[in-house]
């Protein structure tokens, strides 16, 4: 653990439009070493998915615009990349899994061809070269070659979500981002196509990113955790210190409300509120309107992160203060 | 908490809503202001013109557009501002009288295809015979049928865009159909006519209305080719068309004569077409961002 | 794939029966004789009714509605009673003319349409979306034949640059060329904005854009081939459309096509030729409907994919038609 493939510093994104200003990510900062993985957690509308097309470079503008921080990729801040040298890393070098792999494939385009696109662009192959590429991917992800040239509504959400895996890995990426990768499907075809890409993972040494708003997903393949809230990282650390020694109220409000079979209980435990409106912010603390400890003090001034640990890190005034298995 | 509030208020003012993204469309705003001065000008047409629209003066024919006759005289000396203005009349009339012909008919026809599974096939295979013969046709024969009346332009215009119309509601019907309040409807026993008339029409309105505007501009275009061609509204009664028709022998020296009924059949399909395309879009939900 | 073809072939054939009923049964119930349009009013009784044998205008309605889908089976269309010889024969020669026209016109059309449509979709709310949004908003509103008329008093009477009338020099083709084509292409703009602005919208356009693909490649390869969609069901529409116009525009240019000899056998009440151009125009527009449809299947797999497993039964495009039709 020494090469740092990504580092995020202070990272804030709006969108504006007419009526609004939607602040969607507010200052997000981390890190992620080589071969490293980590799983940014939080609710819809938290500012995750918004955080990974900042760094693909992808945040639609208008009306999004990136208003602060860097994005350091091997060392090279990408905000500063013309489109052109953009384009080389996208697919290339850092590639994206979408949420929904119902549409997230060109639906008038054979999946092969799909895949091998990927290919021929950043590699310097001819079409037959790259073709076979494309094929060696499609089994590579449980798909027999022969089906090349099917097209996207002759597959099942699974494999359509398998097929853009594939995509995503055919160049071999260093960074690999996966945004709500299994939401969309089935909970048995979850589990393999978790497994599929742990496994790739594995073999192409690739750094993740997972969003997802499910801490089972997370557990099962990250090294660390964030958990995203309102557009900040609330709270960050290894796997270790998120599951067993969280600390923020958000955090453990999380996984209260996760069904526990150990101890049957009638009711789950709900965090109370909704996530506040991007558009207007509370002022302090992002989460106090919805916080059980919440003091007058947290609705005064932005919360820092604290550091509790080389790895864990807090945004929260009250660490420690109060009984966190409540 | 605003949220709340505002979906609140949405429920009893559908028409607010909508009103409040049409405003927001500032071409719809001016094509409903034109159109609202033509029906004015249509309704108060004798009070509002200078001349009859048949007042013929063998000494001023052909003259052109100047501050005495501001759109010019035709060959019969008549007033070319005053036929636009009783013109305004036979053309608003026309598309207004049709839509509402091809609304019920289509309506109807739409709704019992929709709801009667045994009747769908019959009517929408009736109705592709009809589609399948262009709509302009189609008017043209009922007309030679029917022999040139106003009425029977109308009733002609009418029945050749019945075939879209009755696609339309079927189509809109059945979408609206499978939504569960229209099930749970049926669920608690309420009759057929009962759930077409209370659930179904209102819920299906949004898309007729926009077709229905678009389709009066269609309306009055096929309607003035109609005259255009000798088979509609005859002189010297001053239908727009049949304005165009009789004034194309003069192309060569009296422009005015032909491009000025022109330009008012356009103003009018182009107020009707914007107005129609803001209702579509403050309408249609997806595009509400 | 060829199963659908043909069966889409043989379903035109009843739509040929039926639109000839239809029309018959129309023009049975129009007022007037043809035997004393044709021969005077002071014709012997002998004389119309030999006319009337003549030109099959004898027996009840079911004698004659018998004869013409008889003679529709051997591709016969009666007979006009103007110059009494078969309408089929002045028909082909007529058709030829309107074709030629509205082939030309539905090439401007999309041409522009496509073309103009693009640019206002990619650069929507600039200055190219607003002017192209806004002629097309006037293209559509402007009725035919007053585009044709004032193209004739712009270019024949005022500039004198090109012939007023008539068909067969170039010159004399560009203003019913562009009168027909217009309408069609604004139509065709508008469309083509639309679907581009939905298709652009669209994941798999972002998941091209994460694969690092340039935006020219990505509008032309992906955006453009599933906008397409729309756009070919609107060109199919337009098709019947130019049929229809070309009435007005051959009119007002004086071109011998079908669309003249349809008003002129209308205005002599020459109801055998009226019947023919009819079943003729009909006929035609379902030979291009069905080609639209077969092109259909080259753009959008799930098309074919769907003929070819559950045949022609359901057609789902009917339903998009439905939806086009009421978008103007």
């Amino acid at each position: 653990m020494s090469e740092k493939i990504l580092d995020i510093k202070d990272l804030s994104i709006r969108y504006v439009t007419e009526e609004e200003t939607v602040l969607a990510v507010n200052g997000i900062s981390f890190s992620l070493d080589k071969g490293e993985s980590i799983g940014l957690v939080g609710e819809t509308g938290a500012g995750k998915t918004t955080t990974a097309l900042g760094i693909m470079g992808l945040v639609p503008d208008p009306p999004g615009e990136i208003t602060s921080g860097t994005i350091e990729f091997e060392g090279e801040n990408l905000l500063e990349y013309p489109e052109k040298k953009m384009r080389e890393i996208r697919g290339g070098k850092i590639s994206m899994i979408f949420q929904d792999p119902m549409t997230s494939l060109n639906p008038v385009m054979p999946v092969g061809d799909q895949i091998r696109e990927v290919v021929l662009l950043h590699n310097n192959v001819s079409k037959a070269e790259a073709r076979s590429r494309a094929e060696e991917m499609l089994e590579q992800v449980g798909i027999p070659k022969e089906r090349y040239d099917d097209y996207p509504h002759q597959f099942s959400g699974g494999m359509k979500q398998r097929v853009i895996i594939a995509i995503a890995l055919a160049c071999s990426p260093e960074l690999l981002i996966a945004d709500e990768p299994t939401t969309a499907l089935d909970v048995t075809i979850q589990a393999q196509v978790l497994q599929l890409m742990k496994a790739l993972r594995t073999q192409y040494q690739t750094s993740m990113i997972l969003i997802t708003h499910d801490l089972g997903v997370v557990a099962k393949i990250c090294d660390k955790v964030a958990v995203v809230y309102a557009g900040q990282i609330i709270e960050s650390g290894t796997l270790k210190d998120i599951y067993t020694n969280k600390q923020h109220p958000y955090t453990i409000g999380l996984f209260n409300s996760l069904p526990d079979i150990e101890h049957e209980t009638s009711e789950l435990k709900v965090i109370k509120g909704l996530v506040p409106d991007p558009s207007n912010l509370p002022k302090g603390c992002k989460f106090n309107p919805r916080c059980p400890y919440c003091t007058p003090e947290c609705c005064e001034n932005e919360v820092e992160m604290t550091a509790l640990s080389d790895t864990h890190s807090v945004r929260c005034i009250h660490v420690g203060e109060f009984d966190r298995e409540a | 908490m605003a949220k709340k509030t505002r979906d609140k208020n949405q429920h009893h003012s559908m028409v607010g809503e909508v009103w409040h993204q049409f405003k927001k469309n500032r071409n719809a705003v001016i094509g409903l202001i034109v159109l609202c001065i033509f029906i004015i000008i249509a309704v108060f047409a004798p009070v509002i013109a200078p001349y009859g629209y048949d007042d013929q003066d063998a000494t001023h024919t052909k003259i052109a557009p100047c501050r005495e006759y501001p759109f010019g005289t035709d060959n019969l000396g008549r007033d070319v501002l005053s036929r636009i203005i009783h013109g305004s009349r036979y053309s608003l009339m026309i598309g207004f009288l049709a839509v509402t012909i091809s609304i019920i008919a289509g309506g109807i026809l739409g709704v019992l295809a929709a709801f009667y599974p045994k009747l769908d096939n019959i009517i929408m295979r009736t109705m592709d015979l009809f589609m399948a013969i262009p709509q302009m046709l189609l008017a043209m024969c009922i007309v030679a049928a029917l022999g040139s009346s106003l009425f029977n332009l109308m009733l002609a215009v009418g029945l050749s865009s019945t075939p879209q119309f009755a696609r339309v509601v079927r189509a809109s019907v059945l979408s609206t159909r499978g939504q569960e309040y229209v099930e749970a409807a049926r669920a608690i026993g309420g009759s057929d006519f009962n759930v077409i008339v209370r659930h179904i029409i209102p819920n299906s309105l949004a898309p007729l209305i926009v077709q229905a505007t678009l389709s009066m501009a269609r309306a009055i275009i096929s309607a003035s080719a109609l005259s255009f061609l000798g088979f509609g509204i005859q002189a010297p009664k001053p239908e727009w068309g049949a304005m165009l028709s009789a004034g194309r022998k003069y192309i060569r020296q009296c422009w005015w004569l032909t491009v000025i009924p022109g330009l008012a059949i356009m103003v009018v399909v182009y107020a009707l077409n914007v107005v129609g395309d803001g209702l579509r879009d403050s309408l249609d939900p997806r595009l509400k961002k | 794939m060829l199963k659908f073809i043909i069966k889409r072939l043989l379903w035109i054939i009843p739509v040929l029966f039926g639109v000839a009923i239809i029309v018959f049964t129309i023009l049975y119930f129009s007022p007037g004789d043809p035997a004393l349009q044709a021969l005077g009013d002071n014709a012997s009784p002998e004389a119309i009714e030999a006319f009337n044998k003549d030109m099959g205008l004898d027996g009840t309605y079911f004698d004659r509605l018998v004869r013409l889908v008889t003679g529709l089976c051997k591709g016969d269309l009666g007979k006009s009673y103007k110059t009494r010889t078969p309408v089929i024969n002045e028909l082909v020669t007529k058709f030829k003319v309107t074709l030629r026209i509205s082939a030309y016109a539905i090439i401007l059309g999309i041409i522009l349409g496509i073309f103009f449509g693009i640019i206002s979709a990619l650069y929507q709310n600039s200055i190219w979306d607003t002017l192209s949004t806004g002629v097309a908003l006037f293209g559509i509103s402007m009725p035919m034949f007053w585009q044709g008329l004032m193209l004739i008093l712009l270019f024949s009477v005022i500039l004198n640059w090109l012939p007023p009338s008539g068909y067969g020099t170039w010159q004399q083709m560009i203003m019913p060329v562009v009168a027909l084509g217009v309408n069609s292409s604004a139509t065709i703009m508008r469309t083509t904005r639309s679907s581009m602005l939905e298709v652009m919208r669209q994941d798999y356009i972002r998941t091209a854009k994460a694969k690092g693909q340039k935006f020219s490649t990505i509008v032309i390869r992906h955006a453009l081939h599933n906008a397409m969609i729309p756009i070919i069901t609107v060109i199919g529409l337009q098709l019947s459309a130019l049929l229809a116009g070309s009435i007005v525009t051959e009119v007002i240019f004086s071109i011998s096509g079908v669309g003249r000899y349809l008003v002129d056998s209308m205005t002599a009440r020459d109801y055998a030729a009226v019947q023919g151009c009819v079943i003729l125009i009909a006929f035609v527009s379902a030979i291009l409907n069905l080609i639209v449809d077969i092109i259909y299947t080259f753009i959008d797999p799930r098309m074919k994919t769907m003929y070819e497993s559950a045949g022609v039964k359901l057609n789902p495009k009917k339903l998009a038609k439905a939806a086009e039709v009421s978008n103007g």
